[in-house]
């Protein structure tokens, strides 16, 4: 069994992949307790795709994809935030339009590339085994920033997500904390790129937040069950994926639902079955 | 933690509410430390007259000042407690989470709190008679559970002005007493409190003062004075019935088709 278990990490590959993805993990399944909460599941996809056109610009100009995902992101972000606001159309016809024009354009100028298919399924479903040791660094900068700002934003963050009427009450500065958080989110996406790749981000930002929810009571509890969740879901899914030779963004994700669908079905607060006894 | 009084002065205030003017044209001056019932027909511009108070919506056009000064410059001096429907009651945070909010508005840029503000929130929960819930989930909570949760959140923020959007709708009769037991202490305070009603006779009986509101300004004053059956034919129009020189009006369960939801 810890042969088993240490077999995988006699590579450098492996043992970087699995740092990552377990950061990775962390990192979503806390944002992703806002994005459960404050219904920005969609957005949070959206956004995933809308950041391809960065890391195609990026890669013709020979560049650092990180960086170019990196700004197309925090444009997205701030793009939506601004359009979210006027409300001439409904907020999610919007996003829609925004990020399927994202995705396409991204996809004209991957096109372009001639190894394209390689490179983008690995932008789309992650390509954890090519972590490098920079990569690696730069996730964990960008995560322990995240994650700073998160707590220290904590309570101001819960008010807008909570009862963004009081936070106007409280003159707390509404827009720019919407912002930051869409930021924040923007840069959780960004990091998480690698390891799940960019179709199935939104399934770590939204699905370890919402196992947590049907097993938590508080927002803190929440948040810490998530990230344990997200972790031990990235440590499994990786795991599979070697033994089993799958696509390591699907093994991790799956996992993650079948910890979602455990809670769905025995969460002894929220559980479908606690309420299907007592009928 | 009163030593300015309370006094609202609203001068041409029109706010718009999707475009459209919610309210229009209104004037009017509430002294310091009154009890005023704001009263009309539904979309008569109640919530969105609060809403603009607490710097939610934009004023339009016209002038609000408080103490004097332009609303906003006394950052925590109003207090709004929002129509229960508003909130999301599955929201993961406990009764004590809740009224720690009120205290937000006060914290330095690291959002620490102090022992200051714990013991102000142990307090107002045990003001409003809810330490027992204080450590349960809102999910648990009854309606008028959550209502006083919510009062206790508005207690916290020490304001000079509270409002109150119809904190009666749906809340059992122990409430109702609670928050009349309130409302005399926040008098003593001179605190300014200003209630969305729909029972007229509540209105005549608790409060100072009136506000007949559908849009513009219909009547205000002393709430005899504000209830005549012409003053509530011209707010409610063919919703009223007057009985014997008793007006009755059928207004208390809004269709939801009225409800605007608020967007998250």
């Amino acid at each position: 069994m810890i042969d088993w278990l240490l077999h995988p990490l006699t590579y450098a590959f492996m043992e970087r992949g699995l740092l990552a993805a377990v950061m990775v993990g962390v990192l979503c399944s806390v944002i992703g307790c806002y994005v459960v909460l404050r219904s920005m599941a969609f957005l949070g996809d959206a956004m995933a795709h809308a950041i391809l056109p960065g890391i195609a610009i990026a890669y013709l100009l020979k560049g650092n994809l990180t960086i170019g995902a990196l700004a197309a992101a925090v444009v997205v972000a701030l793009g939506i935030g601004a359009f979210s606001k006027h409300g001439t159309i409904k907020e999610d016809t919007a996003i829609s339009i925004m990020f399927t024009a994202a995705l396409a354009l991204g996809i004209a100028l991957i096109s372009t590339i001639r190894t394209y298919a390689v490179d983008l399924s690995h932008i789309l479903f992650g390509n954890v085994l090519g972590v490098s040791p920079n990569d690696l660094w730069l996730t964990a900068i960008l995560g322990v920033v995240i994650l700073v700002i998160t707590l220290i934003c904590y309570k101001p963050f819960l008010v807008i997500a909570f009862d963004p009427l009081l936070a106007s009450t409280l003159r707390l500065p509404v827009q720019f904390l919407r912002n930051l958080l869409l930021v924040l989110l923007a840069l959780t996406i960004v990091t998480s790129m690698q390891t799940v790749g960019v179709g199935l981000v939104a399934a770590m930002l939204v699905t370890p937040g919402a196992t947590a929810y049907l097993l938590t009571k508080r927002l803190p509890a929440m948040m810490g069950l998530a990230a344990i969740l997200g972790a031990l879901a990235s440590l499994v899914g990786l795991y599979i994926s070697y033994y089993m030779n799958i696509a390591s963004g699907s093994t991790i994700v799956l996992t993650a639902t079948l910890f979602f669908m455990l809670a769905y079905l025995f969460s002894p607060r929220k559980g479908v079955l606690k309420n299907w006894g007592k009928k | 933690m009163n030593e300015q009084p309370a006094r609202i002065d609203i001068d041409h205030l029109t706010v718009l509410y999707d475009g459209v003017p919610a309210i229009e044209n209104l004037s009017l001056q509430i002294p310091e430390g009154t009890r005023v019932a704001v009263v009309g027909p539904n979309g008569a511009g109640k919530s969105t007259l609060f809403k603009a108070l607490v710097g939610e919506l934009p004023i339009h056009s016209g002038y609000v000042s408080i103490h004097c000064q332009p609303l906003g410059t006394h950052q925590d001096c109003v207090a709004y407690v929002p129509q229960r429907e508003e909130i999301d009651w599955h929201f993961p945070v406990t009764v004590q989470d809740v009224v720690m909010m009120g205290r937000y508005g006060r914290l330095g840029w690291l959002h620490r709190t102090s022992d200051q503000d714990r013991q102000v929130v142990a307090r107002c929960i045990e003001q409003i008679d809810i330490s027992n819930l204080a450590q349960h989930s809102i999910s648990d909570l009854s309606g008028g559970q959550q209502q006083r949760v919510f009062l206790a959140r508005a207690l916290a923020q020490e304001p000079h002005i509270l409002l109150l959007d119809e904190p009666f709708n749906g809340v059992d009769a122990p409430t109702q007493e609670a928050i009349f037991a309130l409302l005399d202490d926040l008098k003593k305070q001179a605190v300014t409190v200003m209630v969305s009603i729909h029972d007229l006779n509540q209105a005549m009986q608790y409060f100072d003062y009136a506000i007949l509101l559908n849009k513009s300004l219909i009547a205000y004053g002393p709430p005899k004075q504000v209830f005549s059956s012409r003053n509530i034919r011209a707010a409610f129009a063919d919703k009223v019935m007057v009985v014997d020189g008793t007006a009755i009006t059928d207004d208390c369960c809004p269709p939801s088709t009225n409800k605007v939801r608020r967007k998250r």
